[in-house]
This record gives C-alpha cells, structure tokens and sequence, in this order.
C-alpha cells in the first residue's frame, strides 16, 4: 500500500478532481462564526432599527447567517434578527424580494422569535411571527419548516 | 376530544368522489397510497367541487398544524446503542445527528406548543391556557386522568414535559398504521377543544361550589324565623 494518501483515481476521469478540491475545501475549512464576527452586524442593526428601518436591518442581518455551536452567539443573533423581524411592517412584500436561503434564515428565527418574545410583554409580539410563519409556509411550501428544524447551528 | 376520528369507517370513504376518474395530474402520484381520502379529496377538490366542511383555524393553530405536518415524517430506525432493540430517539437523545431542533409554537406567554422531531419520533408538548389558579388545578386533574389511561389512548405521553401540561408521543409505529394528516388533525382538534372542556368544567366548579354554599346557609335561615 501506498505510504501517502493517495487521493487520485489511476485514470481520473476529467469532472472527479473538482470534486475532490470541493470535498477537501469543505472539510478543512469549518465555518464557525464568533462573536467578533457578529458584532459589527449586531451594531449595524441597531442602528439602522433606531432609524426606523426594521426591513433593512433585517435584510443586513439575514446577508450571512451564522453557523456557530456557540449558545452566546446563537442567543445575541437570534435576538438582534428577532428584534428586526418584529418591526418590518410589509412582511409579504419582504418575503418577495428575499432569496430561498434567506427564506430558510427567517423561518429558523420566526421559531426562535416566538420562543424569545413569549415572555416578554404577555407575548404579544408573537402575532407578528404567527403571521411571518403562516406567510413563509403560503410561499415556500412545507419544506422551509423542514429545513429550519434540521438546523442547529443557527 | 374523541379517539372516533381513527375509528371512521372505510365506507364513509367509498364514495366515487374519492376516487376520482383519470385527470391531469400535477402533482406526483407515486405517494397517494400514503395519503388519506380526505387528502386525496382535498387535491382534487378544485376539480370534483367538493365543499368546504372544516371551520377556519387561528393563524396560531394553522402555524402548529403546518409545523406537525413537516415534523411527521417519521421512519423505523433501530437503536444504533442497543442491539435489537428499537427506542425513540426523541425520548433517548443518544445521538444528536438523529434529533431535529426543538421549535416552540406560542400564542402568547399562556399558551405554546413544543415540538421535538427526531428520526423515528415525534414528541408534542402542550401548554394549556390557564387564566387562575383554579384552572390550572382542572388542567392538572383533566391531563392526570388522561395520561394514566395513556396505554387506551396510543399516542399520549404518561408524563408530561417540564413547563407544559401535557405531551404527545408519536412514533414510526404509529404513523404506519394510522393516517399521519388525520394524527395531525387530530392534535390540533385536541388544542382546540381541551380550552372549552377546561372552561365547560370551571362553570360546573363554580355554580356546583354556588349551590353547596345555598344549601348550607339554608339552615341558619331557617332556624332563625
């Protein structure tokens, strides 16, 4: 047996080595967001909600979602898109212009937005991410549900 | 709530509408002997011009029978742990690659539902709307009584989550014999109804406790003329 891992097939037909590159790429580098990362978003957000813009904050702050099995990270970006997403007042028109990955995002915190705002004000803020849900699944299909449940490190 | 709604019978179903004559299908027929007659009913209902028999549900409700919907996708996966041995996954939490996220449905602070998915299981916890104290003993004597018949009624938990009144199980088993939209049906009709059992139940307390307290004072009256 060879002494190194011998990552070639003999004959290598032409697709396989981009494959390769992928799979590697893919495992060595893990993307892990940290708080550093997050913190000028989180700053960017809350500027631009305390100007009244819910819809843009929201659009910044779904640009790159994390991917962190950090419980600080996941807690301040589940609050900071939770917070946006709880002021954008056109939610159908949101929804429109957003891509099918940002969909997937605003699902996962419409879940996480419920649970946040249960107990903050007899939880009446939880209307607003009912209404997200129902308008999410009306577009999207069952399938969004499915991909925000499969997520953890969000 | 009524465990009736698995005991329907097949013939109420045998009715031509159910089975409709060749249409152009779009959507994938390979699956429709997973679905029920009301869901085959329901695809081609625009077609036949079948009419609407269900009441409107609250975006709360719609939201948890959407999310149920999803969830139920349930398969038989033996234990990876024990040899021969089939547990579920949900309930165990051995391996977390099996386990979906827990996602929580809320109304308001009062009422929520939690749903765990995994691979082969399916838990739904519920908190029932309780406004005093008084409801919230009838809340816990109604989900007692139902969880120590939980062997009659298949698909309850014997105890409930922490934080929530009472919890669902739903494993492969179950959505193997049983419809898996009715299961969710029947779930949301059990969110549904337990609110005005809770309620039909606090009226009984109240005008039961109103007639006692009548009869006792009854006697001093009586004995003073």
């Amino acid at each position: 047996p060879p002494s190194r891992p011998v990552l070639f097939h003999p004959v290598p037909p032409p697709y396989s080595f981009i494959r390769l590159l992928l799979l590697l790429s893919a495992t060595m580098a893990k993307i892990e967001t940290k708080m550093e990362d997050l913190e000028p978003v989180i700053d960017r957000c809350s500027q631009l909600m305390q100007g009244g813009d819910y819809s843009g904050a929201l659009r910044h702050a779904i640009e790159h979602p994390i991917s962190s099995k950090d419980a600080k990270v996941k807690e301040a970006a589940a609050k900071n898109i939770c917070a946006a997403m709880a002021g954008v007042g056109a939610i159908v028109k949101f929804i429109e212009n957003a891509e099918e990955t940002e969909h997937d995002t605003l699902m996962k915190y419409t879940f996480k937005g419920m649970d946040i705002y249960r107990n903050e004000n007899k939880g009446k803020n939880c209307a607003k991410f009912l209404k997200w849900h129902d308008e999410l699944v009306k577009k999207c299909g069952l399938g969004v549900i499915m991909r925000a449940m499969v997520d953890k490190k969000c | 709530a009524s465990l009736s709604l698995f005991l329907v019978p097949i013939e109420k179903y045998r009715a031509a509408e159910c089975f409709p004559p060749p249409l152009p299908l779009h959507h994938n027929t390979r699956h429709l002997s997973r679905c029920s007659p009301p869901r085959i009913v329901a695809m081609f209902g625009s077609k036949i011009g079948a009419g609407k028999g269900e009441k409107k549900l609250t975006p709360y409700l719609k939201a948890v029978k959407s999310t149920l919907t999803a969830a139920v996708c349930l398969r038989n996966f033996p234990s990876q742990v024990v040899e021969r041995h089939n547990k579920p996954a949900v309930e165990t939490q051995w391996a977390r690659e099996l386990l979906l996220a827990p996602v929580v449905i809320a109304k308001n602070d009062k009422e929520a539902v939690k749903i765990e998915g995994s691979i082969n299981a399916l838990r739904i916890s519920i908190k029932i709307k309780q406004m005093d104290t008084m409801e919230g003993i009838l809340v816990n004597r109604f989900a007692s009584f139902l969880e120590m018949r939980a062997e009659d009624f298949v698909i309850l938990r014997r105890k409930a989550m922490e934080g929530y009144d009472i919890s669902f199980l739903i494993t492969h088993h179950h959505t193997e014999t049983m419809w898996r939209d009715k299961l969710v049906d029947f779930v949301v009709k059990f969110i549904q109804e337990i609110n005005s059992e809770i309620s039909d139940l606090r009226l009984n307390v109240n005008s039961r406790g109103r007639k006692v307290a009548e009869h006792f004072f009854l006697q001093f009256i009586k004995k003073k003329k």
